[in-house]
């Protein structure tokens, strides 16, 4: 139990941090980013438990955005948002399907995860987003970035295999 | 899995290509023509003739009626105070004197007397212009009935007076040029003139003409104006043109009754059958009070938006079948 | 790669090639849409084609260039994020710090008056 908790700690520790150390980085729209931090989320539902996937990517949103010192602003709202639906949609196909890959769990976590962040913008600010475009893009940017995410946690679980 | 891959690629590729249609997409040009830039934006069929046919009607006016250019019809005029009559110089003045009475002489091209002592045309002055000279030369030298006379070959203009024909030249230019675009057999085009905007047929996309109404100080957007096929819609405002006196900015439009700069209103938009009538009505009102700009509004059943110049917008009962106010403010 | 792998990703890069082709479908537009969330305001594109508005956290400079492709010139945001993006065309462009959301808009007017 103390092991799991342990294992759990480490994990949202290191999700802020990978958050916090990817935010500076350029990125070609405001919610497109390559969104390593999911990487941590996704071993938890794998490793751990699916509450655990959901409880990192809770936590490491709250804590990275107070270090970053944007906690409740519109910023915070649509990295928490994001990080929870992508956890939230995870969770269910690993839970549904018992053949889904890691590749398409996290694909489409990323793709989830940039959705419900332009969704977001579209709430909060009642603008028309251009969606048929943004989804165009987003494909593009999560099929990459969901498969960086996914040979990172192919990796991490065979490392950590017997653990 | 290579062929899956590439099978699926050369599909979507097609797919586009087959949905994708180039045919029916409309040719927009703009001119630097009558001290602003005019564009005309025509669809298929016969899109450039048409456009070419009328700048041509554009030049044309120009020629004949322009303030400024020292040969135009106009010039002599002003100048000599005689000239000969002419096909546009008659439509002109006839429709000048129709409009004069209609708006109670708040439509007056012989106020161009009174911008020069402002400065327009050039020498703006130091100081205001004094207010008793303002006041002899508004009852000896203006008012289009009295400074106009005509016999059969010629017009005469009263010694000293001066027109400018800038309120309607514009809105009559528009009319004649979307004439000579129809009979090029174009049918679907818009012409905008600096803000006087006429559309004519339908889109292929059956879409209704929308004209944005912006507040021409801050750039910020009032309104859209559905307009029906052959429809115009015309903006006046005291913004584009300005002499500035002491530090403050008086507009060319002016109140016929003081001689001073209208500053009731930022300004004033009008949709009309007519070109003509768009032009003129949106700069007569512009230079009413506001209770007299809204009753002659509703009088006339003109569909008029006011932004008045403490930022308040008013539609008239008319306006409102056609304009509808930015939902976001 | 697997096959399923295999199988997702193309049907996601179909979706988006279908996504991508509604979009450009509608004629491709030089007009924008300017937001101003601390003012409340909309403006649409200036004819000088330099607009200077005022944020939550104070003044943006918004500017077009010859081929309407639009920008953020300056922002007094902290990360410069919306900066940083460079010259856009339709894409929106939001700097959320200072609640500028630049749109392009799609035919939604022909032509504008008051200008």
């Amino acid at each position: 139990m103390i092991k799991q908790y342990t294992t759990l700690a480490m994990l949202v520790a290191s999700a802020a941090a990978l958050q916090i150390v990817e935010s500076p980085l350029p990125r070609f729209l405001p919610w497109l980013k390559l969104g390593l931090a999911n990487a941590l989320s996704l071993y938890a539902l794998i490793k751990l438990s699916t509450s655990s996937g959901i409880i990192v990517a809770i936590f490491r949103t709250f804590i990275a955005s107070i270090l970053l010192g944007t906690l409740f602003s519109p910023v915070f709202i649509m990295s928490f948002v994001g990080a929870l639906s992508s956890a939230l949609l995870m969770g269910l196909l690993y839970k549904a399907f018992s053949k889904v890959t890691n590749e398409i769990l996290s694909i489409s976590g990323a793709l989830i995860n940039n959705f419900s962040q332009l969704a977001v913008i579209q709430i909060m600010f009642a603008e028309n987003i251009n969606f048929m475009f943004h989804i165009a893009i987003m494909i593009w940017v999560s099929i990459p970035s969901g498969y960086i995410v996914a040979k990172i946690v192919n990796e991490l679980l065979r490392r950590t295999a017997d653990v | 899995m290579k062929k899956t891959l590439l099978t699926s690629l050369i599909l979507i590729a097609s797919l586009l290509l087959y949905l994708h249609n180039d045919s029916n997409k409309p040719i927009s040009e703009s001119r630097f023509m009558m001290d602003t830039v005019i564009t005309i934006k025509a669809w298929p069929p016969n899109a450039q003739n048409a456009i070419n046919a009328g700048f041509k009607v554009f030049d044309e006016i120009e020629d004949a009626l322009s303030f400024h250019r020292e040969k135009s019809k106009l010039s002599i005029l002003n100048n000599s105070f005689q000239t000969t009559k002419s096909e546009h110089l008659n439509n002109i003045i006839d429709l000048s004197l129709k409009y004069h009475e209609i708006t109670e002489g708040y439509f007056d091209p012989s106020f161009a007397i009174i911008n020069k002592l402002y400065g327009f045309y050039g020498n703006i002055p130091s100081q205001l212009p004094d207010k008793d000279l303002i006041k002899s030369t508004i009852t000896q030298f203006t008012g289009l009935t009295k400074v106009l006379s005509f016999d059969k070959d010629n017009v005469y203009l009263k010694k000293g007076a001066k027109i400018d024909f800038g309120g309607i030249a514009g809105g009559y230019a528009i009319n004649l040029a979307s004439q000579a675009m129809i009979n090029e057999g174009c049918q679907t085009f818009l012409i905008d003139d600096a803000g006087d905007i006429k559309v004519m047929g339908t889109k292929p996309d059956e879409s209704e003409w929308a004209i944005a109404v912006l507040n021409p100080v801050e750039k910020s957007f009032l309104a859209t104006a559905k307009l029906p096929s052959s429809m115009c819609i015309s903006t006046s405002g005291n913004y584009e043109r300005f002499v500035e006196i002491n530090n403050k900015k008086y507009g060319h439009i002016m109140n016929p009754l003081t001689g001073f700069p209208a500053e009731e209103f930022i300004s004033v938009s009008v949709i009309a059958k007519t070109p003509e009538e768009a032009d003129i009505m949106s700069t007569a009102l512009f230079a009413m009070p506001e209770n007299l700009a809204c009753k002659k509004a509703e009088e006339l059943s003109i569909p008029a938006l006011f932004l008045t110049a403490d930022l308040r917008v008013i539609i008239s009962a008319k306006g409102n079948d056609f304009f509808t106010r930015n939902s976001k403010l | 790669m697997q096959k399923n792998n295999l199988i997702f990703i193309i049907t996601l890069l179909a979706i988006s090639a279908l996504a991508y082709y509604f979009h450009f479908a509608s004629e491709k537009t030089t007009q924008y849409e300017i937001r101003v969330l601390a003012q409340n305001k909309t403006y649409l594109r200036p004819l000088s084609n330099r607009l200077i508005v005022k944020g939550y956290l104070g003044e943006s400079i918004i500017t077009w260039n010859m081929n309407d492709e639009v920008r953020i010139e300056k922002s007094p945001c902290p990360n410069q994020s919306c900066v940083k993006m460079g010259l856009c065309k339709s894409i929106p462009l939001i700097c959320v710090p200072n609640g500028i959301i630049i749109n392009p808009i799609a035919q939604k007017y022909d032509a504008v008056t008051g200008q």
